[in-house]
């Protein structure tokens, strides 16, 4: 169970610098898990963190780890490497991390695992071949989310599509499987294409530039984060044809925008589709690096579901509190039935 | 040409009698800057050992006609012939006049400050040659065999900054200089002597008298007209752009070279009455005034004067007045100060601004922050002042520096005049003024004493203390004589100084620092390595195993790159600018170097040194098209991302195989990453130290001085860009063969941070001042920060809040000794 803090031992041994020092002050027995979370600036991210943390107290107080360690970044890359460094030194037992780049913690990953530190990727996913990964499936929940919007709107009409983080991997693959969507969709044209950075401000200001040109449109797809509330905002900020006619515009589970939502269903009988990558991963993350720290047999590659919310379940979150990301609690027995028993694709 | 010797020699009858060819004939020469007539169709012709004494007042286009004659500037008619041979004015610039023997030693000095001596005459005479390593030692020979040469006996270090160096020192390393030019045939002294006490003076007539006799002719321009007839075979007037008299200097009295010039009432001496003594405003006392025996206050109404030789601690008392710190026991002071500094072009002038903010900035800045300034109140309130010192109001709304040296010496008086202070400070305050300004402004600073002021005066004219009520003579920095009334005379002046001097025993004594001082000075000057070596400690006590290989490993690991892309912004800082786009670029390297340089090797080294070449090309951008570096380096940063993107929508690649190879060898037990650190930090640091890298520093603080040395601008900024494109491109190879692939957001991080790492390094970001293994230091401190405050439990939140921190402590700190400095 303990083999990180073994093989680091050794590790120290062979390098004799420091001598036969002692380890850190650690309990012996149960391992410890720690989080290492590239950005810690939007709600998901906070929700996320507050879900793992959650999970880990639950853990702690049932005495299945000894203690755990969350360390949040910047968003950079050097300073994400600098804290898994620290952890690495520390002797933690399992690493659950949300990465700051795909490619760049590759060096400071392999050389966790070549420590015996148990390496699980979640969300935000990095390549390094060592490191387990928990991810959304971001081109078959997108496909559906398309195909459900393009639906709404009788499969013709104007559309915007609003890209995601510029650069990302997952900006990429849903901006793919719309595409694809879109191309089996011959009426339906894109009237124009902007980058809104999974934030609202940004959605809200990248749309608002392009209205004036654009012939009326009747769907948005977005990204989520929070784009999709500012992509409203700015419908809500232009008015004239769109007032009470609003596009169906794609959410991503914000509660500013599920609340929007039951607003307008309530007074013009607006509709529209919601799914979005749950924050509820950070403990779902927890209990896949108890399970790895402990040495059970773990997929190399897991999927997480999404979270949906329709007119029919519309009522049970139209009074979520601001700020909040719509999401499930991922509980251990939940991890070990959906993911770790489950059949390798 | 036969008209113009004609010419010559009706009007100066010495030089017909010499046969041998003219060093130098111009004629006809005319030069206009806007309105202004600089030159106005003027003759020159000067023959081997002449010493032509230049006089002129301030404005009448003396150093327009130098820098013709040096190449600095081009006339819009005439000709100039060099050694008989006509001169192409399109190709006539600094360094053909050095090769054709012309040098000139400038009235503004334009020596590198943060070069050394030595490092600054190897900037000026870079033909000498030396091996590449050890470079310097032929340069500090040569420097200490010129200033022996010229100013014997005077011991200026030549290892020393030339920035650290009193005044009069810079100004002899600068006559020096180009004094000892091998090939000299023309050496033009620029008010060479308007910082050097009257020992150095004569030392330096000497010189001139010696190498005149062996044949140099000379250009002497001097405000001082007893200097100037001491020296001068022959005396050149110039007046409004023309010359107005040109005449054997025996034949000249300095009566009639001031009506030349055009002074006024400049014969009869001032006539005082005798000094009303107000109530005490300043008081000096303690060791200062150990060898008098007694306190000194000084009263509103006093004319005092602060005399002594060149670097007696005459500025540093000037100072002490002004500041008068709390904690200063020894100066103190109850009025309000306002102070005239002589080195305007590092102290005095606001060079963006016109003339009439120029004076009205003493005004202003005493009032309280938020009250109103009206710009026609102000120039209302500057007129008088103004003009009383012949300062022609029309050039009010003009830039002081198109003003002449002594025009603008004249506004920062006013400056101080026009001020509510109670005490005027004036140090040196008509450096390279003409006569007729000088007489004028000795009659406002008495007025200004009749009016109740208290005016302190230091001068390194001993002349100019005639106009003083009490003259205190200092010697090894403390006060050693005190002379009043009729007992204050140039000569008496001069004799209480060396006096004091020899009482003093070695002057050098004085100089000995308080050594709590130096210790923080050494500490803040390597604070990087200090933060170092406290974040590492830190890190050790908080967990041992940091210290082992492995620890090292790990946790430099990710500092090789963000060291190296460091440097890239360090030798873009030097040039006074930075470089926005600096992770930008590492980032597109290291997707380039994953991407193409796989697929296909030779595409990708194309790539890589077209990348190069665009940061050579921004270079070309900013120095031809006068565009700030930090508006293009923003905007490249959008083309490296914009290129990283399209050649890499999202993260993916790999390494090169060579590529891995360089980064990840393991020798057991040694920290492959601080391997790759020290490396590339010894690396940069010869590059720092070699002759280039001494260009690329001078450039960074003085350009100009550069430029008149005859090096160019363009080519040498282009450099100074492809060196750091070269860094970054390293820092982005080193992230993809660590990584084994490529991310082009994940360099975003790394051009703020190469920013705090150059800072905390020990540079400046003003330019000039660089320190690869500082910048080292830092980028690896800052990049243990988030380990640090991991291991300390401390919520990353404070994270970026700790490096701001970090970097504005040290700044601060380093202010606080550099003002201690001074």
């Amino acid at each position: 169970m303990n083999c990180a803090r073994t093989v680091l031992a050794a590790l120290v041994a062979t390098t004799a610098l420091a001598g036969p020092t002692a380890l850190p002050a650690l309990a012996a027995d149960a391992p410890v898990i720690a989080l290492s979370n590239s950005f810690y600036g939007n709600d998901w991210r906070r929700q996320m963190v507050d879900s793992f943390t959650a999970a880990a107290e639950q853990a702690k107080s049932e005495g299945l780890i000894s203690n755990f360690v969350v360390l949040n970044g910047d968003g950079s890359v050097p300073q994400q490497q600098s804290q898994i460094a620290d952890l690495i030194l520390r002797g933690v037992d399992a690493i659950a991390i949300n990465a700051a780049s795909e490619t760049a913690l590759n060096d400071i990953i392999s050389k966790a695992c070549s420590a015996g530190i148990a390496v699980i990727a979640f969300d935000s996913l990095l390549t390094a071949d060592c490191a387990h990964t928990l991810g959304f499936d971001f081109t078959a929940y997108k496909t559906e989310q398309a195909e459900a919007t393009l639906k709404l709107i009788g499969d013709k009409g104007n559309v915007i599509v609003v890209r995601g983080v510029k650069g990302s991997g997952p900006d990429e693959q849903m901006n793919a499987a719309q595409m694809a969507v879109l191309k089996q969709h011959p009426d339906v044209n894109i009237a124009a294409t902007v980058y809104g950075q999974a934030t609202a401000p940004v959605a809200q200001a990248a749309i608002a530039n392009v209205l004036p040109s654009l012939p009326k449109i009747d769907a948005v797809l977005g990204q989520g984060g929070s784009d999709d509330y500012g992509i409203a905002q700015a419908f809500e900020q232009y008015g004239g044809e769109y007032e009470g006619h609003m596009p169906v515009i794609e959410g991503g589970g914000s509660a500013d925008f599920i609340r929007w939502w039951a607003a307008q269903h309530k007074a013009h009988g607006y509709t529209t589709t919601s799914m979005n990558t749950t924050p509820g991963i950070g403990g779902a993350a927890f209990w896949v690096a108890l399970a790895l720290a402990d040495g059970k047999e773990v997929p190399k590659e897991m999927t997480m579901p999404v979270a949906v919310v329709e007119e029919a379940n519309l009522d049970e979150y139209a009074d979520m509190p601001q700020g909040r990301i719509v999401s499930p609690t991922y509980t251990q027995e939940w991890v070990n039935e959906k993911l770790l028993d489950a059949p390798a694709d | 040409m036969g008209e113009v010797l004609n010419m010559s020699r009706q009007a100066e009858p010495a030089a017909a009698q010499s046969p041998k060819p003219a060093v130098v004939s111009l004629s006809d020469a005319r030069v206009t800057y806007g309105p202004t007539v600089a030159v106005d169709g003027l003759s020159l012709v000067i023959r081997p050992g002449e010493v032509i004494g230049l006089v002129g007042a301030n404005g009448a286009g003396k150093s327009t006609l130098m820098r013709v004659l040096c190449g600095a500037a081009t006339p819009e008619t005439g000709t100039l012939s060099v050694a008989d041979a006509p001169v192409d004015f399109d190709r006539y610039g600094p360094s053909e006049a050095h090769v054709r023997g012309v040098r000139i030693v400038w009235q503004e000095l334009s020596l590198c400050a943060n070069l050394t001596v030595a490092e600054n005459m190897f900037v000026e005479r870079p033909d000498v040659g030396a091996s590449a390593l050890g470079w310097r030692r032929p340069f500090r020979r040569l420097a200490r065999e010129s200033l022996d040469a010229v100013f014997p006996g005077a011991e200026i270090g030549v290892d020393r900054a030339v920035g650290d160096l009193p005044i009069g020192q810079r100004q002899m390393v600068e006559i020096a200089r180009a004094a000892t030019a091998p090939g000299l045939s023309l050496l033009i002294l620029d008010e060479p002597t308007s910082s050097l006490d009257a020992v150095r003076s004569r030392q330096l007539r000497d010189f001139v008298r010696a190498r005149s006799a062996e044949g140099l002719a000379v250009i002497f321009i001097s405000h001082k007209l007893g200097e100037v007839l001491d020296i001068a075979s022959r005396v050149f007037v110039m007046r409004n752009g023309r010359a107005v008299m040109d005449a054997p200097a025996v034949e000249v009295t300095p009566t009639r070279l001031v009506e030349a010039m055009g002074g006024k009432d400049a014969v009869s001496a001032t006539a005082r009455p005798p000094a009303t003594r107000g109530e005490a405003l300043a008081h000096i006392g303690g060791a200062l005034t150990a060898p008098l025996g007694g306190d000194i206050t000084l009263h509103a109404g006093e004319i005092v004067g602060v005399a002594g030789l060149e670097g007696d601690g005459q500025k540093p008392l000037l100072e002490r007045l002004f500041r008068a710190r709390a904690h200063d026991r020894d100066v103190t002071r109850n009025a309000r100060v306002a102070y005239v500094s002589g080195d305007r072009a590092r102290e005095g002038v606001f060079p963006l601004w016109p003339v009439s903010a120029n004076i009205a900035i003493g005004r202003i800045a005493e009032r309280a922050p938020l009250s109103r300034v009206s710009a026609r109140k102000e120039r209302q309130a500057a007129e008088p002042f103004a003009e009383r010192l012949d300062l022609d109001r029309s050039r009010f709304s003009s830039n002081i520096l198109e003003l002449s040296g002594g025009n603008q010496q004249k506004a920062l008086a006013a400056r101080a005049l026009a001020s509510e202070a109670d005490i005027l400070i004036l140090e040196d305050p008509t450096r390279g003024v003409d006569i007729g300004t000088k007489r004028a402004f000795y009659e406002v600073a008495r007025e200004a004493a009749r009016r109740g002021k208290l005016v302190i005066w230091h001068s390194t004219e001993d002349a100019e203390f005639a106009e003083c009520d009490r003259v205190l003579v200092m010697a090894a920095g403390r006060i050693t004589a005190e002379l009043t009334g009729e007992e204050i005379s140039e000569e008496r002046v001069l004799a209480t100084a060396f006096a004091g001097r020899e009482a003093a025993g070695d002057a050098a004594g004085a100089q000995r620092g308080n050594l709590s001082l130096a210790l923080a000075r050494l500490a803040l000057r390597n604070a990087a390595l200090v933060g170092l070596v406290i974040v590492c400690a830190a890190l050790v006590w908080l967990n041992p195993m940091v210290a082992s290989a492995f620890g090292i490993e790990l946790l430099l690991g990710p500092a090789v790159a963000l060291t190296l892309i460091a440097f890239a912004q360090m030798f873009i800082v030097g040039g006074s600018e930075i470089d926005l786009g600096v992770g930008a670029f590492a980032s597109l390297v290291n997707v380039l170097s994953a991407t193409l340089l796989v697929s296909s090797p030779v595409l990708g080294v194309g790539a890589l040194l077209a990348g190069l070449a665009g940061y050579g090309l921004m270079a070309g951008i900013i120095r031809l098209r006068a565009v700030p570096a930090i508006v293009v380096t923003l905007g490249a940063s959008f083309v490296w991302y914009g290129l990283g993107y399209s050649l890499q929508p999202s993260p993916g690649g790999a390494a090169p195989e060579w590529l891995r190879a360089i980064t990840q060898w393991s020798i057991t037990g040694v920290p492959t990453p601080l391997v790759l650190i020290l490396v590339f930090t010894l690396i940069a640091s010869l590059l720092h130290r070699s002759r280039l890298g001494t260009v690329l520093r001078g450039f960074g603080s003085s350009p100009l001085a550069l430029e008149r040395s005859g090096w160019s601008p363009l080519r040498y900024s282009i450099i100074r860009y492809v060196i750091a494109g070269a860094f970054a491109g390293a820092g982005g190879l080193v992230i993809t063969a660590m990584n084994g692939a490529s991310d082009i957001n994940a360099g975003s991080g790394y051009t703020l941070l190469a920013v705090a790492a150059v800072v905390l390094g020990g540079c400046r970001l003003l330019g000039g001042f660089i320190s690869p293994v500082g910048v080292a230091a830092g980028a690896v401190t800052l990049s243990l920060i988030g380990a640090l405050l991991g291991a300390l439990g401390v919520s990353t939140d404070f994270n970026a809040a700790v490096q701001g921190l970090l970097m504005i402590s040290v700044l601060g700190l380093r202010a606080l000794v550099e003002r201690e400095d001074t």
